[in-house]
């Protein structure tokens, strides 16, 4: 047995065909409205079609649109769509309203992707444009020629100086300053 | 006046020295050090830029801000904007918030945005969908705590389909 | 007696294990046999059948039509574009039916569109690649086409245009050979009811754009680009030295060197490369890619060009000739 079933799957966002690179291409290729005349269930189903299906299929000419009447079974929208899917709701009891925004994100996306859960939110062909990082960016190329190890090369040179060295220092322009007195 | 020569030569070899002295530890040798001044550095700098603008060779990306997210963007990205968004599909939008727009050898970082017209970003919708049922479970042991919350967002996929350099650095608008 | 009673836990033990099994018995135990039994019977019969979209109720072919000239967007002749659809195998199909049944009615299969299509997509695509790829070489140019119209490209491109269902075939699902063709011929429909520009467009937005995030270069395969590189750069009197600009992990398994390619002290390239001669080789390539104009930072390429582009092949740079 394996886990396939159990959990959620995984994807990455697609596009098919390229869309948008060219032209747009609306995604729904057909919709089916089945639905019973007489049973209570399908009211919103059957007031959906009544109003708004004319208006639908006129403004989508790309999408075909089918009506399914069936006695006795309740109300259900089948989507399919370009890329082969193909997506089954029944919308038992939905309202007018509720059918009207259910059509409409049939229509906008792209596909059924209701179970699979998107890994990244973007994706690019091209995720360097000034050139990856490499060990050698921003290598002095003296580093070639140069015999290791070498204190030039090697020197730890990240800490900020010590009370030692700063003594040291102080001393030295001291007695710099000494001398220039002196004279 | 020869001990004074003598001091100051112990002095440099304190700063400048080949030991790895004081003073190495804050010069980078990979910087050609020039004597300009900061404005004529500059002009120069736009020069070349507007120069590279003009020949449009190479790829361009920008940084562009949508609905409080900021994204790096590049000719034929795709993009999932989450949350509602006016736009319906297969409309063509240019994002105008551009924060960094840059090609393959100088960016330019704006303060916050770009010189606005400068850069123009266009993206088509190709998609408005839901996400997949996010659950969220709450519980609290032992006080008779449990909800169950189920949801799904609004999910725009857009397409990048340019993004150009149009006008010169420092030059207004061509389009006003 | 006292056996038995010291034996008593133990069959206690026994009993209450069941219940620990039973938890995962909560599918009945006829459900599994049964399946089997459907499955063998299904076997029987010749395996899962897969009706065609075409033989459902929710069927209209003339709408199906219809909608996909509107879908793409194009005015299509509807005769035309029911001819696109119709496959040979059918035609074939339908006539023995129509013997059988004594009628005949004349129906025109799609072979003289497909000819038709497929000269005009690999005419246009060769034109177009040519006016965006200026500086690459015929034999790259001639690579890239044969990729984008090959018949796996357009069968993939044909399906998701959605023509599956609506194909008139013999058999269903369709071959890929006849997706493909029914593009060609989808294209040729185009041509003749509208415009040679409308069918131009069509196979840019759809045939061209499939380079979109691609690397050109992939598709033509170099044999030997040092030779390549010294070929070309020698006419121009120009000689390439090969540097080693870094280098870590030396006899190490983690090797890896870095060749810097300089033509007048001048560095046009570099690779990297587990091995001399492979960093050498990829610094080649680089070299090679800088001058066809195909980097990896090259302008992306242009899929708005309207028209049909005026080719270049006469003048065209080609390596073979040289």
């Amino acid at each position: 047995m394996s886990a396939n079933n159990l959990f959620l799957k995984s994807a990455f966002v697609r596009a098919p065909l390229k869309n948008g690179v060219g032209r747009y291409v609306c995604q729904l290729q057909r919709i089916v409205f089945k639905f019973c005349k007489s049973n209570g269930a399908s009211r919103g189903m059957r007031d959906f079609i009544e109003q708004d299906l004319v208006d639908f299929s006129k403004d989508n000419p790309g999408v075909v649109v089918y009506l399914k009447p069936r006695r006795h079974r309740g109300p259900v929208i089948v989507g399919e769509y370009l890329n082969g899917d193909r997506l089954w709701m029944s919308v038992h009891n939905k309202t007018h309203e509720e059918i009207v925004k259910w059509v409409e994100l049939f229509r906008t996306q792209q596909g059924n992707n209701w179970n699979s859960r998107l890994r990244k939110y973007q994706y690019t062909n091209h995720p360097s444009v000034q050139g990856p990082w490499t060990p050698f960016t921003f290598k002095d190329p003296e580093l070639n020629t140069a015999e290791l190890p070498d204190v030039r090369f090697g020197s730890n040179n990240r800490l900020p100086a010590t009370a030692t060295e700063q003594l040291r220092l102080m001393f030295e322009k001291q007695k710099l300053d000494e001398l220039k007195t002196a004279e | 006046m020869a001990l004074l020569r003598s001091g100051l030569q112990r002095v440099a070899n304190i700063f400048g020295g080949t030991q790895g002295g004081i003073l190495s530890r804050f010069v980078t040798s990979l910087v050609p050090s020039e004597n300009k001044s900061v404005a004529e550095t500059s002009k120069e700098v736009i020069a070349t830029c507007n120069k590279l603008i003009e020949q449009n060779a190479s790829r361009n990306f920008a940084i562009v801000h949508i609905l409080g997210k900021q994204w790096r963007v590049t000719d034929g990205d795709l993009l999932v904007v989450e949350g509602y968004w006016p736009p319906n599909i297969g409309d063509q939008i240019t994002l105008d918030k551009v924060l960094v727009a840059a090609t393959k050898d100088f960016s330019l970082i704006g303060r916050p945005l770009v010189q606005p017209g400068l850069v123009t970003v266009t993206a088509t919708i190709i998609s408005k969908g839901l996400s997949h049922t996010r659950t969220h479970f709450k519980k609290k042991r032992r006080k008779q705590f449990m909800r169950i919350n189920f949801q799904r967002a609004q999910q725009t996929i857009l397409r990048i389909n340019s993004v150009e350099i149009g006008n010169k650095i420092n030059e207004g608008r061509n389009d006003v | 007696m006292a056996l038995m009673r010291r034996c008593a836990p133990l069959f206690a033990r026994c009993i209450k294990i069941p219940p620990m099994t039973l938890q995962s018995q909560k599918i009945h135990r006829w459900v599994a046999p049964t399946l089997v039994e459907l499955k063998r019977r299904e076997k029987k019969l010749g395996g899962k059948k897969t009706n065609p979209r075409n033989t459902f109720l929710e069927w209209n072919l003339e709408a199906e039509l219809y909608a996909f000239g509107k879908r793409l967007n194009e005015e299509f002749d509807s005769d035309l574009l029911l001819q696109a659809f119709t496959d040979r195998t059918y035609i074939i199909k339908e006539e023995m039916k129509q013997k059988e049944m004594g009628v005949d009615i004349p129906m025109k299969d799609n072979m003289e569109l497909i000819a038709e299509g497929e000269k005009f997509i690999n005419e246009y695509v060769q034109l177009y690649l040519e006016t965006v790829l200026p500086k690459f070489p015929l034999e790259g140019v001639n690579e890239v086409r044969n990729y984008l119209t090959n018949e796996d490209r357009l069968a993939k491109i044909s399906l998701s245009l959605g023509t599956k269902d609506i194909i008139l075939a013999a058999e269903y699902p369709v071959d890929n050979y006849i997706l493909a063709n029914t593009f060609k011929a989808i294209v040729a429909a185009l041509l003749e009811s509208t415009s040679e520009e409308r069918a131009a467009h069509f196979v840019r937005d759809f045939v061209i754009t499939q380079l979109q995030g691609k690397d050109v270069n992939e598709y033509w395969n170099i044999e030997d680009p040092w030779t390549m590189l010294t070929g070309i750069l020698e006419k121009d009197g120009s000689k390439v030295e090969p540097r080693l600009i870094g280098e870590v992990g030396k006899n190490t398994l983690l090797a890896c060197y870095r060749i810097g390619l300089y033509v007048n002290k001048k560095m046009i390239s570099e690779g990297f490369g587990e091995k001399i001669e492979i960093a050498k080789e990829m610094a080649a390539r680089e070299a090679l890619k800088r001058i066809f104009g195909t980097e990896d930072h090259m302008k992306p390429i242009n899929f708005k060009i309207s028209g049909i582009p005026k080719g270049s092949s006469q003048e065209r740079y080609q390596i073979a000739s040289n």
